[in-house]
């Protein structure tokens, strides 16, 4: 027993590992499955729609859908047609503090990647380095029905600049976004804001936030983010962990009751 | 009354002791590291990812009921230290309750259950100010608690070093349904045996 407590000491003397999680908006898709669909309207990214399309799937392979704990799946849609305004309109009405979404812009559902070639408003000069500007813009509530990713596509942009496996890190990045992270401030983070020498897999920052967005529900879910009394949930865990016990003692009073009836 | 009472009763006990030897063999508790997701998560800007041997303090509480010779049940009850640090005001904790059968060689025990994992986050809110673009932006932090919910496979080997005491290693797969999401984490425990705790004349089994 003496052993025991000694390990029990050092065990809780140990550093536990520690992380942050921020949200743009607190809000998320309803359903587990997020379509992702590209718009034919790139001109000056050096890469076709179809190849940004199979960024997608990549960036949803190697990153987003690998989270155990969450329910969201990303997949790679199509290669759509989509109105000439996506790629000329501003973004945003206003952008004091939040971004006001245009409502000519609006996706009707899922994620919607386009092309933007506004230098006036979206990417002007001073904005050149900015690789792209997403945000939900068709919110119900606290559930994200549509959400728009604008690439830049000035000719002068820097996306075109960037290696195949910068180019979906930067797109799996943009789809944090679309599904309702904010930036995170550790650089071990894909929502990081900026590019990292090296971006393999998510950080703690990055599994913590779609979690908390999406979190898993088995062996049964109904689809939404389930906020709970924390103080019902602790109880609800120790009766778990006493009930063993109850149920043995439980027991040993029966015993004692048919024993003494007969 | 009285009668039906006494049959009603004598269900229950029939229910949980149908076969000699059947009963509760030993509760125990024990302390451990858990290792979430070895290897897969990244944790600087050069590529590196958590080692294989990432360990966070964890508690654990369990029963074994005996079902026929060297077979038992196990239920277990596990709580990971909560941690928080880059930002006090976030909060996340593991826990998780297993289920598994198990095969007593020597002073072996070989298991194989399932279980259910558990990950709590939570915050109380408030802004954070982080650069966004060439500009900074407020992103608001959570505001709530969420309890992600996975059923979970587990594989365990135990053995007893002691009469009263054991070392444990267990992992932990999850999604094995699935081809996405798949993951495995393990725990390291050891554990101090106190035998049938409602039984005083019962003896430590083991050693």
């Amino acid at each position: 027993m003496k052993t025991f407590l000694t390990l029990l000491a050092l065990a809780l003397s140990m550093k536990s590992y520690a992380f942050s999680l921020n949200n743009t908006v607190s809000a998320s898709y309803a359903q587990s499955e997020v379509t992702v669909n590209v718009a034919d309207n790139c001109t000056n990214l050096g890469v076709s729609s179809s190849e940004i399309l199979s960024m997608v799937n990549d960036g949803a392979a190697q990153f987003w859908n690998t989270v155990p704990t969450s329910r969201l799946r990303l997949r790679a849609g199509s290669v759509v047609s989509v109105d000439s305004k996506f790629y000329t309109e501003k973004i945003c009405n206003s952008n004091s503090g939040s971004c006001e979404p245009n409502t000519n812009l609006t996706v009707g559902s899922n994620v919607l990647i386009t092309c933007n070639g506004n230098t006036t408003d979206n990417f002007p000069a001073s904005q050149r380095t900015v690789l792209a500007i997403t945000i939900p813009n068709n919110i119900s509530g606290t559930t994200i029905v549509g959400a728009l990713v604008a690439i830049n596509d000035r000719s002068d942009n820097v996306f075109q600049d960037k290696s195949r496996a910068q180019m979906v890190s930067i797109i799996a990045h943009e789809l944090g976004h679309a599904v309702g992270l904010g930036h995170s401030p550790v650089t071990d983070s894909l929502m990081y804001y900026t590019l990292v020498p090296v971006r393999d897999s998510l950080g703690w920052d990055d599994i913590d936030g779609v979690t908390y967005l999406y979190p898993k529900e088995q062996p049964i879910g109904c689809g939404t983010i389930s906020q709970v009394d924390t103080k019902s949930a602790g109880l609800a865990f120790l009766l778990i962990l006493l009930s063993p016990l109850v149920w043995f003692q439980l027991r040993k009073l029966v015993a004692r009751f048919l024993h003494s009836a007969s | 009354m009285k009668l039906i009472i006494k049959l009603i009763c004598s269900a229950i006990i029939l229910c949980c002791t149908t076969a000699h030897g059947m009963g509760l063999k030993d509760t125990y508790l024990g302390i451990g590291s858990y290792t979430s997701l070895p290897g897969k998560v990244q944790t600087d800007d050069s590529g590196d990812t958590n080692g294989i041997f990432d360990l966070e303090p964890y508690i654990l509480a369990g029963i074994e009921y005996q079902l026929y010779q060297d077979w038992s049940a196990f239920a277990e009850a596990g709580l990971v230290k909560p941690g928080s640090g880059r930002d006090p005001r976030i909060t996340k904790m593991n826990y998780f309750l297993l289920f598994s059968g198990a095969y007593n060689y020597m002073d072996w025990v070989f298991k194989l259950g399932a279980g259910l994992f558990y990950t709590r986050i939570s915050s109380e809110g408030g802004t954070q100010s982080l650069n966004n673009g060439t500009t900074t932006t407020d992103f608001p932090m959570p505001d709530a608690a969420v309890v992600s919910q996975n059923i979970i496979t587990t594989l365990g080997i135990e053995y007893y070093f002691h009469k009263e005491m054991s070392a444990k290693l267990e992992g932990h797969y999850f999604n094995l349904e699935s081809s996405e999401g798949n993951a495995l984490s393990y725990t390291l425990s050891v554990s101090y045996h106190f035998g049938n705790i409602f039984d005083s004349s019962s003896r430590k089994n083991r050693k």
